[in-house]
């Protein structure tokens, strides 16, 4: 059934649908009301939860860190400073091999302070070894939450399920939310082989001296390349029985395209607009969306961009002293691939800076102008 | 677990990084330069306790609802804790850490529900079986009655000789009824009696049996003959009648040879029997006024007695002195004048100087002089008279105690000098080494023949407040001032045993370890076990560290509630 529901009620009705069992949550905007709605189900019965208040994100996430190594189905969402913040526990959720899920709702990190959109919290927890899923529309939001816990499930690999700031966040869409039977055919009541047994004690993530610890983070690390196929396992699975698809990468109008806009986000939805537009004027155009950031499927998007001679990435965050992420991974995926396409980088959309259609297609008209430009160039910045 | 599993293949490892084997591999000992040391320490509430009352065991048991352990382990160093839990001026409340985190703790009201509880279900005390010797007490006051107690819980056959009709010395001829109900103390006399002492009353040693027979009956003597010889003063050479001392007054009162007085009363002095002479004359009738030569800051009575006078609404002249007295028309004039604080004296305050040509007159119909008291050697025949009696007595080997022996004269020091003379004394006769003056010997440790007490009492900073919530102090319930003054009844009452309960458990309990299980479960290294004291509730129970795997970390000695785990270095 077709609800209205902004990006934010989205995850949490997504969340209700997958039957979450613990929910440690502390607020921050703009993701407060994702957890405002799971406190109300878990507080009139909607949800048989149990809903913990914490003091700080960092115990948010030692909560579901506990929770799910005790075999429950386990859900948190934060932003920004907040993600910030629970950066060690992230790398403890992922190296103790927990299907913990969680929403990030984009926002900048400070200093200075903001609290609009873009993606520079997200990307700076990149490399925490958690499954990174980026959301287009809210129908993505409510449907990434189910097949988080699908992928996260069975690769036992945390999973964070990323949505922008506002565009998302506070918006209302149309959104069906499955109903509860073919969400509980998906996606069945976590069975976690690897939970707490009190027949059978042992210490978990305990000291692992140096003549096992290599062999430990290889099994973590095989885990996270097994999950791109996984992920194409569940989507298909996913697609079979709600009908919506959602593959690690999607490309738009790339046929005969020599130049591809690359994106994360909700960004994708204007492009995809300004695509159609240079379209008309027979501009050769088109778009690659990575969905799935973490892990990179570098092989897709070398199939999918290598036989054209630009692709110009557009991020929504700097690593200052490197450039772009995206750009960082595509030049890096594309760097064995037999035919390389020029890689531009552009940063945008900074500190809730809108990203327009005007924008993007200024910049595809001008990119021959680009072409000696230092990389990467701040697109739409005041000269 | 500690078998070794040996893993050569990656598919042999687990998916999950987790082990069913031990960790015991891992000696975390190794890492350490710091060690926690379980240190049971004195609470600072025992510490300033004359008697060296056990207070965190006592209240610990008692929050336990352990009403009758926390009345054996308050009546084992506590002679008389009925008494005491009344007319104590509370020094362990002054030292409580509590005071730094809400309110103290009311100790004393604690130790009164306890007294009470004693009295009514006699605790059940170890007492050492009978040496074959005896020992003489000359006089029953706090002191002796004290001696008398521990001496006969230590073997000894106990004969205490007391010249007044009744036992009790001034906890029955000095402390007034409204403040130690008279059937409190007689029953705290009975339970010592219960004990075998036998108390001869109205036996005068000095002059019915002379001390040197005393020396040749008993096997060891204990005089505490205490302070009863009221200090003059000066009234401008006036020698007529009208003047009493204050300590001969309510002795009167309580012997029954006054029941009531008339007229206008000067009371002149600024300790308890001023207070207790004021408000006793209130009591029978008469109406007093309090005459004190320095300010309310330098007055020597217990702060809650001066309260009580100002609540029953006994006037009080600071500052003023007499100097003259004269009989007129059948009534007492007395000149008063001013005084103001000069120099700091001997005793740290300041001296009062006459403001000349201040000088006026009140009339009234008697006076009652109470500003000291000296010791009393009369029980020492014509000896008493001599320059330097403690020296005979010393000479002799009679020991001295209580008032007549020095120090601060409350009820509790007295008791407490009693403690140690019964201690002094099973020292010479069992041949055992008495503890040295600045041990702080308790009677159980003394029983149990362990070694005092050691270490500096638990600060407040060494107390995790994280673990207590914040609450007010139990206070007792007081009559109504105007309808007290009329008689003789106790002023304060309470608490029950639940309000004692109530305020136990709001202790500290610095110092002693409860078995509360906190450094054990904060361990990271499971290297932390406690040996629970069985027979007192988990109250005494000691920590084991396992030097193999504790690492030093010193969390149990930051999260232990009460300060009992220090850390150290090896």
């Amino acid at each position: 059934m077709k609800q209205l529901l902004e990006g934010n009620h989205a995850v949490s009705m997504g969340v209700l649908r997958s039957r979450v069992q613990v929910i440690p949550a502390y607020p921050i905007t703009p993701q407060t009301h994702i957890s405002e709605l799971l406190a109300q189900f878990a507080s009139d019965g909607t949800m048989d939860a149990r809903y913990i208040k914490v003091e700080s994100e960092h115990s948010a996430m030692a909560a579901c860190i506990g929770a799910a190594t005790a075999g429950a189905r386990t859900f948190t969402a934060t932003s920004s400073q907040g993600l910030a913040l629970m950066h060690e526990l992230l790398h403890w959720a992922a190296g103790g091999r927990l299907p913990i899920v969680m929403a990030c709702v984009n926002r900048t990190l400070g200093a200075p302070w903001n609290i609009w959109n873009d993606q520079s919290d997200s990307m700076s927890q990149r490399d925490t070894g958690w499954l990174q899923f980026y959301c287009e529309d809210n129908q993505d939001c409510v449907d990434s939450v189910l097949l988080a816990y699908a992928v996260a499930e069975r690769v036992f690999t945390p999973a964070m399920i990323i949505l922008d700031a506002f565009i998302l966040s506070h918006t209302t869409e149309a959104v069906d939310v499955p109903d509860e039977m073919t969400a509980d055919r998906f996606l069945p009541p976590l069975n976690n082989p690897h939970a707490i047994d009190l027949d059978s004690p042992r210490a978990f993530s305990p000291v692992v001296a140096p003549d096992h610890f290599t062999e430990v983070k290889y099994r973590q690390f095989d885990a996270a390349r097994r999950a791109l196929t996984v992920i194409d396992e569940e989507n298909r699975r996913f697609k079979e029985i709600f009908g919506r698809s959602y593959s690690s990468i999607e490309t738009y109008r790339t046929d005969g395209a020599e130049t591809i806009i690359a994106a994360c986000g909700a960004v994708c939805g204007t492009i995809r607009a300004a695509v159609d537009r240079l379209r008309e004027e027979k501009t050769p155009v088109g778009m690659l969306k990575v969905r799935t950031f973490r892990p990179f499927p570098s092989e897709l998007i070398t199939d999918a961009v290598s036989g054209v001679s630009t692709v110009f990435v557009l991020d929504k965050s700097v690593i200052p002293g490197q450039g772009g992420p995206l750009a960082q991974e595509i030049r890096a995926a594309l760097y064995d691939a037999n035919k390389r396409p020029r890689v531009i980088g552009a940063v945008a959309g900074l500190g809730g800076r809108d990203i327009t259609v005007d924008l993007i297609c200024e910049a595809i008209r001008g990119l021959e102008k680009t072409k000696d430009t230092p990389q990467p160039f701040f697109l739409g910045m005041k000269k | 677990m500690t078998t070794k599993i040996t893993l050569t293949q990656i598919d042999q490892y687990p998916e999950v990084p987790s082990s069913w084997g031990g960790m015991e591999w891992n000696k975390t000992g190794s890492w350490r330069f710091l060690m926690p040391v379980f240190s049971p320490r004195p609470s600072p509430c025992s510490r300033e306790c004359p008697l060296q009352n056990n207070i965190p065991e006592m209240m610990a048991l008692l929050a336990d609802g352990d009403t009758a352990g926390a009345t054996l382990a308050l009546a084992l160093e506590n002679p008389f804790p009925a008494v005491l839990g009344r007319v104590c001026p509370a020094f362990c409340t002054e030292a409580c850490n509590r005071d730094r985190f809400d309110e103290r703790v009311s100790i004393r009201a604690v130790e009164r529900l306890l007294g009470n509880e004693a009295l009514k279900k006699h605790p059940d005390l170890p007492k050492r079986k009978a040496t074959g010797k005896s020992v003489a007490i000359v006089g029953s006051g706090p002191a002796g009655l004290s001696t008398a107690r521990f001496l006969a819980l230590l073997g000894y056959a106990v004969t205490v000789f007391e010249r007044e009709e009744a036992p009790g010395g001034v906890l029955r001829l000095g402390i007034p009824p409204y403040r130690l109900p008279r059937d409190i103390l007689d029953s705290c006399i009975d339970a010592i009696r219960r004990l075998g002492v036998d108390i001869r009353t109205g036996v005068s040693i000095g002059t019915d049996i002379i001390l040197t027979d005393l020396e040749k009956d008993f096997d060891a003597v204990f005089a505490a003959p205490g302070a009863h010889r009221s200090l003059d003063v000066d009234l401008g050479g006036y020698t007529g009648i009208g003047v009493l001392s204050g300590l001969s007054f309510l002795a009167d009162v309580f012997r029954g040879t006054i029941d009531s007085v008339t007229g206008e009363y000067a009371v002149i002095g600024g300790g308890n029997t001023a207070l207790d002479a004021a408000r006793t004359i209130l009591r029978l009738g008469g109406s007093p006024h309090i005459y004190y030569r320095r300010s309310r800051d330098e007055m020597p009575a217990f702060t809650d007695e001066i309260e009580e006078a100002r609540e029953e609404d006994i006037p009080i002249s600071y500052l003023t002195a007499p100097v003259g007295l004269t009989e007129k028309k059948g009534r007492l004039a007395m000149t008063l004048i001013t005084m103001e604080l000069g120099e700091e004296d001997a005793s740290g305050r300041r001296r009062p100087v006459q403001i000349s040509g201040s000088e006026r007159e009140v009339c009234v119909d008697r006076v009652i002089t109470a500003v000291g008291e000296a010791e009393d050697f009369s029980f020492m025949g014509t000896d008493g008279d001599k320059k330097d009696p403690v020296s005979i007595l010393d000479a002799e080997g009679v020991l001295l105690g209580g008032d007549a022996g020095g120090g601060r004269r409350t009820v509790a020091d007295a008791a407490a000098a009693g403690k140690r003379a019964a201690i002094m004394i099973d020292a010479r006769l069992s041949g055992r080494p008495a503890p040295e003056a600045t041990e702080r010997m308790t009677f159980s440790r003394w029983l149990e023949e362990r070694p005092a007490p050691e270490g500096d009492p638990v600060a407040f900073e060494d107390i995790q407040t994280a673990y207590f919530k914040k609450s007010d102090a139990y206070r007792l319930q007081k009559t109504d001032p105007h309808m007290r003054s009329g008689d003789f009844s106790e002023v304060t009452a309470g608490p029950t045993e639940r309000d004692a309960a109530a305020e136990a458990a709001r202790c500290f309990v610095c110092g002693t370890c409860i078995d509360c299980k906190t450094c054990e479960r904060f361990c990271p290294d499971f290297s932390l076990s406690i040996i629970r004291n069985l027979k007192a509730r988990g109250v005494g129970s000691s920590v084991r560290v396992d030097e193999d795997f504790c690492k030093g970390c010193g969390i149990c000695a930051r999260e232990c509630p009460r300060g009992v785990i220090v850390m150290k270095t090896p």
